[in-house]
């Protein structure tokens, strides 16, 4: 493992941020880059996507949805679990934070809705989203929350309501969910990430760095919809549910990152053997040759996100491959 | 006389050169050879030699005599002969199993284990005797032999053949994706019943949508998604494991497996069509073909629909 990590480290230094794109960067540390920052320390891969975008994929008329449609996975638990304390709750967060990321660990584990005995339904892990507020003032939730119960936690109150188990298909799921710093929506499908994570965004008790310290931050914070998955092979209980089936060891990093109007995303592979001549076989349906180098180690992949010409196969895939994997 | 389980007394006729006895062997007496000799105020004479041996076994009941397939059934066999020392079942089938929980000379009672794959069939129990107080079988004279057998049967489902679709939603999926997960439910003409996955189908983008379709014979090639095409270069051995043809339905009269894409990723799974007389197909994909245990409820349980 520590070989792993001086090698990891090693092919950072390598990488001038500058190949992932051109900076975007916001510059002050906004709420989006502490919130990852305190995400990427705790989990295995963390997603970001603009509410607005989410919002758009969904009201798509049904029949006609396309490989985009996958991009809503990382998110289905959210909706889900506000689905179940009121028909409104999710529309008025979205409609007031401008941002929603989530950070998830443990795929395949015994947290989290997922599949039943079937194995039918998305991978289960443990989940925390955060919401943030780009301006304006704190919405008042209570309404929205009112079926919930209320406790306290480290002298914040927590929304808190139990999804129960229905019909054999998924475990009973119990949410947490609470409003942070003025800036924050948190809601986690366990209380320790939940208390990890409201603890580190509170004003009195942050202690996590102005922006994330991952390969790429200044390119992926400009951009609209990003996934980013530091690999972690310990403890896997299941390759299938983690979404490391198939994966060569020496494949560290995957990154996925896109902007709404582009109509186009970009697939990148971190490999610790910056002596390879092609990229590591990632995805089935793109095939290494697909890859451009970008740097030691970087691989990158251009894939079209225009309405219809999204690959289904490739989206599911690559969903699966950021441990938000669904078995239809 | 030697042994002590076989005793004779003076009988009616006794001359200088003939003599009769009257013999009691034991039900206890061990089979083998045992020695007469006479002896008198002369001296004794040289021993003749006779042999006592075990009855063959004969069966006269079986209770029940009918045996669900899938199910464990206590059965009395009832007889003559079984012996003393543990006695052995055989069946003509011989994926039927069984525990033998009492026997005596007369009575074996066991549990009788058939299969649920098993079909209606009449099978042959024999019971063969391993003999008495520790001795092994010896024929008594004019005996066939330690066995004898009689006939049970075997009951299955009733024999009906069906084939449904059945569905079940697939949980989670963030809206507007939705989708089914569709399974074949097949009993075949032995009462023999399968599941068979059946993959995805709804509004979702990919082989979603697609995997469960009814088409006429004759427009395979024009199954945009068919990975690879099904035509007739596509179909290869017929089912391999399952319901063998000839047990399937009249709608259901062959079942082919293609090799081909599937999710998630991790191998090659059977792709599957009706034919060549059915006048449709469905192509799907999923887990290898598992039996389905007749005894455990069939999967219209809730959560499931028919799609037909």
């Amino acid at each position: 493992m520590s070989t792993m990590r001086i090698r990891f480290a090693a092919v950072i230094t390598s990488i001038p941020f500058c190949i992932l794109g051109n900076p975007v960067g916001h510059g002050q540390p906004t709420a989006e880059a502490t919130a990852s920052a305190v995400l990427f320390r705790r989990f295995e891969a963390v997603a970001y996507s603009r509410t607005d975008l989410l919002s758009e994929l969904r009201v798509r008329p049904q029949g006609q949805v396309d490989g985009t449609n996958y991009l809503e996975l990382p998110y289905a638990e959210w909706m889900e679990g506000l689905g179940k304390i009121g028909s409104n709750a999710e529309r008025d967060l979205e409609r007031s934070y401008s941002s929603l990321l989530v950070g998830a660990m443990e795929f395949g584990g015994e947290v989290g809705l997922g599949p039943g005995p079937d194995g039918l339904g998305m991978v289960n892990s443990r989940k925390c989203y955060v919401a943030t507020l780009e301006s304006g003032r704190e919405p008042d939730l209570r309404q929205d929350f009112a079926g919930a119960s209320i406790q306290t936690i480290d002298e914040v109150p927590v929304w808190v309501w139990t999804v129960p188990a229905e019909g054999g298909v998924t475990n009973a799921v119990t949410f947490y969910a609470a409003q942070v710093g003025g800036t924050y929506f948190v809601l986690a499908n366990n209380r320790p990430d939940f208390q990890i994570v409201i603890t580190s965004l509170s004003p009195a008790g942050n202690s996590a760095p102005a922006v994330p310290n991952v390969v790429g931050w200044e390119t992926l914070s400009g951009a609209d919809y990003w996934l980013y998955r530091s690999f972690r092979r310990a403890g896997v209980t299941s390759p299938d549910a983690a979404g490391i089936n198939g994966l060569t060891p020496d494949v560290t990093t995957l990154i996925f990152y896109a902007d709404a109007g582009d109509k186009q995303g970009f697939v990148q592979v971190l490999s610790s053997d910056i002596t390879k001549n092609s990229a590591p076989n990632v995805l089935r349906k793109l095939a290494p040759d697909r890859f451009q180098p970008q740097g030691a180690g970087l691989w990158q992949a251009t894939i079209q996100l225009s309405r219809g010409g999204a690959d289904a196969d490739t989206m599911l895939e690559l969903l699966y491959r950021f441990g938000f994997g669904v078995a239809l | 006389m030697s042994g002590s389980d076989v005793s004779v007394t003076p009988g009616s006729t006794q001359t200088d050169s003939e003599v009769a006895l009257n013999y009691s062997i034991a039900q206890s007496a061990s089979a083998g050879n045992y020695n007469l000799t006479f002896s008198d105020r002369f001296g004794a004479s040289a021993p003749a030699t006779f042999s006592v041996g075990d009855d063959t076994p004969i069966i006269s009941g079986i209770t029940p005599s009918v045996w669900p397939a899938g199910q464990t059934t206590q059965v009395t066999f009832v007889g003559q002969h079984f012996g003393t020392n543990a006695p052995v079942l055989g069946f003509s089938d011989s994926s039927i199993t069984y525990a033998i929980s009492t026997s005596t000379d007369g009575q074996i009672v066991a549990n009788v284990t058939v299969p649920a794959s098993t079909p209606n069939e009449n099978v042959d129990v024999a019971v063969t005797s391993t003999g008495y107080g520790g001795n092994g079988f010896m024929p008594a004279p004019g005996q066939s032999g330690p066995a004898s057998s009689a006939t049970a049967t075997v009951t299955n489902g009733g024999g009906e053949c069906f084939a449904q679709l059945k569905f079940r939603p697939v949980p989670h999926l963030p809206p507007p994706l939705s989708a089914n997960h569709s399974f074949w439910y097949i009993q075949d003409s032995d009462g023999v019943q399968w599941i068979i996955d059946g993959g995805p189908s709804g509004t979702c983008p990919g082989d979603c949508g697609n995997l469960i379709d009814w088409v006429t014979e004759g427009t395979v090639s024009s199954h945009f998604n068919a990975e690879p095409s099904l035509d007739s270069s596509g179909k290869t051995t017929a089912w391999s494991i399952g319901p063998a043809s000839g047990q399937l339905c009249e709608q259901v009269d062959t079942l082919y497996q293609i090799s081909s894409y599937y999710w998630p990723p991790g191998g090659d799974i059977p792709y599957c069509i009706t034919g060549p007389n059915s006048n449709s197909f469905a192509w799907y994909v999923g887990v290898p073909m598992a039996e389905f245990d007749i005894t455990t409820p069939p999967p219209n349980v809730p959560g499931w629909g028919s799609l037909q």
